[in-house]
């Protein structure tokens, strides 16, 4: 493992984090050697080593605090980002239960010996793996680690003042010098008014101004990470608080948001099934438009769900179209309609005369273009021997080569064709069972073919059996209920975020320097330096040239005077006294400076 | 490549070192605070997924059945409920106050329910002379349906239908059904004594029932805070 | 109630395309031809004050950068600074190079009009399959190579972008090309033109900059072998390029635009699916590979604070990133199924 232990004597801050630029980065990174990075070095302050503690054994606070300082550093986030990155890919190429959890039954089908051992791996529910869980703890508790120290570093040194001049300003990455017939006093405060002017923090000291400018980049950085801290708080909280349930409703039909009338219900750890928002839902009417030629026929165009709800059973109902894109909020619960699809109305009569079933049975579609529907009819209350039925719902029945397909999903030519059963459906004896599932263990199947039946039409089962009606068809909806008090905080907590970003990429960091030396003749020579931290992007040469411009204007009057290339070419060529002489240099090249120092 | 020789760090910065001996140890407080709170939040949450599988999905089960029970003095009041039987007659808890009441949730398309009816008809039965009474409420069930399952059963006593939940949230905030079926146990004087969820055994029941039915209205008054 | 499309302006978005191919693959060519026959080395000025100062001593000793002094990174790079935005526009000199921009630009017209006319055909915004998107994201990254050019004088990736733009609009117009159609109900919403068109602006920018990392890593490599005195093959290519430090903070700054404008879309997106689909984010496949795109390119801006990760590690990192994208926006769409499956290539 990289990194000095405590022991060593490490100027312990803990590694610029996502900084987004060369904040504070500990002696033990490789930092090029030069005046500017020292000048700038006030993120680099022991934080707490005790000196003289050479190389003695450490003890377990000493490997903790090593591995407190190892979890904080940058290296260990941009490690853990990378693994967080990997570890979801799994969770894209692979079926997940919560997603799609027939998919994962197909998966275990078709790869019979593979998916146990994904399984074990939690492959098919990524997101919700410990081990997924662990990647993403550890990276924020890296974040944390980092950002809440700077944070109480910077609100402390929110008074701080920019550091003192130095004494070569030529050395800099920008340079610049002119000559000014003020005093060097007046030049300073001149200089000083200017720059204050610009909202520079100053420091004044003798013969030299020092100003420092752009501290909201700190902010911005900051306030992006501890918004994605707050993210996922809200994140949690919301799962923790919060709950999903879906419900399928047919046409005249109403529910309320309990358990027993949840088709699915997952809540969050906290949740109180007892304490759900009591509202309640009816659906009048639904109708759906499909296109109806063209290359996208088939395909839906509207739906819309006329419902009426009311909050609690003693509010008043309203009415609502619900559609997609456009779901209904009560009491803080959000309902959506997420799928639709039909439910053929059955009248089943048993051997012994009595009618034993009457009523709607929803199936569920297996294809779009038709919605060519399957669903199950279970009467187990059928005398003599229970009943069962699986069969098909065609919305649109067309005889395609001998095969009935459904040709369109509106219900031009509906039709319902059923296999008939008849024995022990098994739910006597108390088995759970899926109400679209039949369960033939105990079924054995009755000699009479399934033929399609129009509504009104019958089906008269064998040997007395009983008799089964398709008597009209309701459609029904699917709606799926969500309640996440963490949603709001969680949009909050984005926006900030991308506030915090937005900030800390366009503020940069900058300083000036301006020192004001009485010269030759009576005239002061003032030299001004500038240094931008992480101007990796650029921007900072304009703003000094403009910046050194300004400055002159103001103690002249007169405007400069454009100095020559060659000469500016020739005084930086050296190792760099640009104090000297009357012309202006602004040396903006890198390369100048760079030369001086390789120079050396 | 000679270098330059270091200048001096400038004097503020060893000022600056003991402010931040002072703020790395109230970092340290801080960081602690926050990494409780990740844990805390993350290791809570991540219930949700996992709880249906496949097989599961057009139940209205909600896992985890089991008994709760009551004791004299802090039982929740039962709310009054009323609604239309399956033959169509007005029915009210109201008229039952005095009597023993065991409520049962119930659907004709529920294997549990099925498996407990037999018993929960004998039981009715067996209890009847000593004012313990039987009522039904049927759940997410076509009437007809409802109807030929008390036929098959022979449950003889009535059933309310609540095809809008509305008796099922009636119970909100006190003891509330949480899957199919739920049996509730309620005393003379309206206050549930127990919540069975899951189906029930006749013996089981039986001796859930006895000790209530036992129970004299006005002992059980004196017995109350 | 149906929505006609307009089939002659459907034919005039097409034939719009077309020609933009055409005139993207002719500033190819001009492109190249400029590389061939530029005498001088194409210098970057990035700063208009900067270009005379450093037309002496420095500059010039640098044309021969194959032998350039010690080995930080950037030290070869004499002619450009720090990169700074001279704020005022530059021109383009040379006849081939001029000829290159301006048939680009051209392009870039028929590509714009291409696609407004396409949004008129359809009577809605235009990204609502794969066949629009990849023409939309396209148009984005030629629109980013220009302004790039015109603002900090970077004409010199006019070629390496271009090659991509033509190729993935080849196959555009070919392959995946999709008849004007109306959008299914679930994307119509006006949502579409928020997120959608921030994930195009944010895709244009990651494209430009990941080519931009390309040339870097291939100039990066040309310093280092000249250091080691080996001879490349791409020395002469590199002449017209400059260094690695301007590359370097060319490629950054696209992603410094780029990235904010993605996080900004993946919010967009997890509002859209909210009210669309009842849970803001539900690790469908497309949202997955977005985060994992959000979270290479999070990693490649701690690699630049993060001393030994700079310069290369960096670069990989980003193109790690940008593979990603890619995958998030084309593989995701037509290899995996999921609420994304918007391709229109299927059925």
């Amino acid at each position: 493992m990289t990194g000095t232990p405590p022991g060593g004597g490490s100027r312990g801050t803990r590694g610029g984090v996502a900084g987004l630029d060369d904040a504070a980065i500990p002696a033990d990174r490789a930092i090029p050697d030069d005046a500017a990075v020292t000048v700038f070095a006030d993120g680099a302050v022991p934080a707490e080593t005790a000196p003289g503690r050479g190389t003695s054994r450490l003890g377990p606070v000493g490997w903790l605090r090593w591995g407190w300082r190892q979890l904080t550093s940058m290296r260990t986030a941009l490690v853990l980002l990378f693994l967080l990155a990997i570890a979801s890919v799994p969770g894209s190429v692979l079926p997940q239960e919560g997603v799609d959890p027939a998919a994962v039954s197909q998966y275990y089908a078709a790869h019979p010996a593979l998916a146990p051992i994904l399984n074990r791996l939690s492959l098919f529910s990524v997101f919700a793996a410990p081990w997924f869980a662990a990647i993403y703890l550890l990276l924020f508790l890296s974040l944390a680690g980092c950002v809440l120290p700077r944070t109480f570093r910077l609100v402390g040194a929110a008074r701080q003042q920019p550091p003192r001049a130095p004494r070569r300003l030529a050395r800099l990455p920008m340079a610049a010098s002119y000559v000014t017939p003020l005093p060097p006093d007046e030049a300073l405060s001149s200089a000083g008014r200017l720059l204050g002017g610009k909202r520079f923090r100053l420091r004044t000291g003798d013969g030299w101004v020092s100003a420092e400018k752009g501290y909201l980049r700190e902010v911005g950085n900051l306030l992006f990470h501890i918004a994605l801290l707050a993210l996922l708080v809200s994140v949690g909280l919301g799962g923790i608080y919060g709950y999903k349930a879906n419900r399928l409703l047919v046409t005249g039909q109403s529910f309320a948001n309990t358990p027993t009338a949840l088709d699915v219900f997952r809540p969050g750890r906290l949740v109180s099934p007892s304490n759900l928002q009591p509202f309640s839902v009816a659906l009048q009417r639904f109708s759906a438009t499909y296109v109806s030629s063209g290359p996208q026929a088939d395909e839906p165009e509207t739906f819309d769900a006329a419902v009426r709800y009311s909050a609690a059973p003693n509010s008043p109902t309203r009415s609502f179209e619900l559609r997609v894109n456009h779901p209904l909020t009560v009491d803080g619960v959000s309902v959506y309609l997420i799928g639709h699809g039909y439910a053929p109305e059955f009248k089943v009569t048993d051997g012994a005369g009595n009618v034993v079933f009457n009523g709607a049975v929803p199936f569920i579609p297996v294809e779009q273009s038709g919605l060519t529907s399957e669903g199950v009819v279970k009467v187990p209350d059928a005398a003599p021997s229970q009943l069962g039925f699986a069969g098909v719902f065609l919305p649109t029945a067309v005889d395609e080569n001998g095969q009935l397909v459904s040709d369109f999903p509106a219900p031009q030519n509906p039709r319902v064709s059923l296999v008939s059963y008849a024995g022990n459906l098994g739910l006597n004896s108390g088995q759970s069972q899926s109400v679209y599932q039949l369960d033939l263990s105990g079924m054995h199947r009755l000699s009479i073919a399934p033929r399609p039946l129009a509504v009104g039409q019958s089906m008269t089962l064998p040997n007395g059996a009983g008799k089964i009606t398709f008597t009209g068809y309701r459609p029904w909806i699917s709606l799926a209920i969500t309640y996440d008090p963490g949603q709001l905080p969680a949009l909050l907590s984005g926006i900030l975020a991308l506030a915090g970003l937005i900030l800390s990429f366009m503020v940069r960091r900058r300083r000036v320097f301006v020192r004001a030396t009485a010269g030759p003749g009576g005239h002061t020579v003032v030299a001004v330096g500038g240094l931008a931290r992480s101007d990796a992007a650029g921007g900072f040469e304009a703003e000094f040239t403009e910046l050194a411009r300004e400055l002159r204007t103001a103690q002249d009057g007169s405007p400069s005077a454009a100095s020559p290339p060659a000469a500016a070419g020739s005084g930086s060529g050296e190792a760099g006294q640009p104090e000297h002489g009357t012309t202006e240099s602004v040396s903006s090249d890198n390369d100048q400076s760079l030369s001086i120092r390789e120079g050396e | 490549m000679s270098r330059l020789p270091r200048p001096a760090p400038p004097a503020d910065l060893a000022v600056r070192a003991g402010t931040a001996a002072r703020q790395g140890r109230r970092a340290v407080g801080g960081i602690a605070l926050a990494a409780a709170v990740v844990f805390a939040v993350a290791g809570c949450a991540g219930g949700p997924i996992g709880q249906d599988t496949p097989q599961s999905s057009g139940q209205s089960f909600v896992s985890g059945s089991g008994t709760s029970l009551y004791k004299p003095g802090s039982r929740p009041v039962a709310p009054v409920i009323s609604g239309k039987t399956l033959t169509g007659q007005h029915l009210s808890l109201a008229s039952y106050r005095g009597s023993v009441v065991i409520l049962n949730f119930w659907g004709s398309w529920c294997g549990p329910c099925r498996a407990e009816a037999p018993d929960l008809a004998a039981l009715a039965t067996h209890f009847r002379s000593r004012a313990v009474r039987f009522l039904g409420i049927d759940i997410r069930d076509d009437p007809t349906g409802a109807d030929a399952f008390e036929r098959t059963f022979q449950i003889t006593y009535p059933s309310l239908n609540d095809p809008g939940d509305e008796l099922a949230l009636a119970f909100r905030g006190t003891v509330p059904p949480t899957g199919i079926p739920t049996t509730l146990v309620i005393d003379r004087r309206g206050r549930i004594a127990a919540r069975i969820v899951g189906s029930v055994s006749y013996n089981g029941l039986k001796a859930l029932i006895t000790p209530v039915a036992a129970e004299h209205p006005v002992t059980t008054a004196g017995a109350a805070r | 109630m149906p929505i006609t499309i307009n089939h002659g302006l459907a034919a005039a978005s097409n034939g719009f395309l077309l020609s933009t191919v055409v005139l993207y693959a002719l500033g190819m060519l001009a492109y190249a031809c400029d590389f061939a026959f530029r005498k001088e080395r194409l210098v970057a000025p990035e700063s208009a004050q900067v270009s005379e100062l450093v037309s002496v001593g420095p500059a010039a000793a640098a044309a021969g950068s194959a032998a350039a002094g010690p080995g930080d990174p950037g030290q070869s790079d004499r002619s450009s600074a720090a990169g700074a935005s001279a704020g005022a526009g530059l021109w383009p000199t040379g006849f081939w190079m001029r000829t290159a921009f301006g048939l680009t630009c051209a392009g870039l017209a028929a590509h714009l009009v291409a696609i407004v006319t396409r949004g008129l055909a359809e009577h809605r915004v235009p990204w609502g399959n794969m066949y629009e998107f990849i023409a939309a994201i396209s148009c984005m990254a030629v629109l980013v190579l220009v302004a790039v050019s015109i603002r900090l004088g970077a004409y010199y990736i006019g070629l390496f972008v271009l090659i991509p733009v033509v190729f993935g609009l080849a196959l555009d117009v070919t392959v995946v090309y999709t008849p004007a159609g109306s959008l299914v109900p679930a994307l119509n919403s006006y949502w579409i033109a928020i997120h959608v068109t921030a994930m195009i602006v944010a895709g244009g920018l990651y494209i430009v900059g990941a080519v931009v990392t390309v040339i870097y890593l291939i100039a990066d490599r040309n310093e280092r072998r000249a250091l080691a005195g080996l001879s490349s093959r791409t020395e002469g290519l590199m002449m017209h390029l400059p260094g690695t430090t301007v590359l370097d903070r060319l490629s950054y700054r696209t992603i410094l635009f780029a990235f904010p404008v993605w996080t900004f879309g993946i919010m967009a997106g997890a509002i859209w699916a909210d009210h669309a689909w009842g849970r803001y984010w539900g690790w469908d496949p497309k949202e997955t590979w977005s985060f994992i795109t959000w979270v290479v390119y999070a990693g490649f801006l701690h690699a630049r604070a993060t001393a030994g990760w700079r310069g290369r590690r960096a670069a990989y990192i980003q193109l790690a990133g940008f593979s990603c994208l890619m995958f998030n926006l084309i593989g995701i769409n037509l290899w995996v199924t999921g609420l994304h499956s918007y391709a229109g290539l299927s059925g």
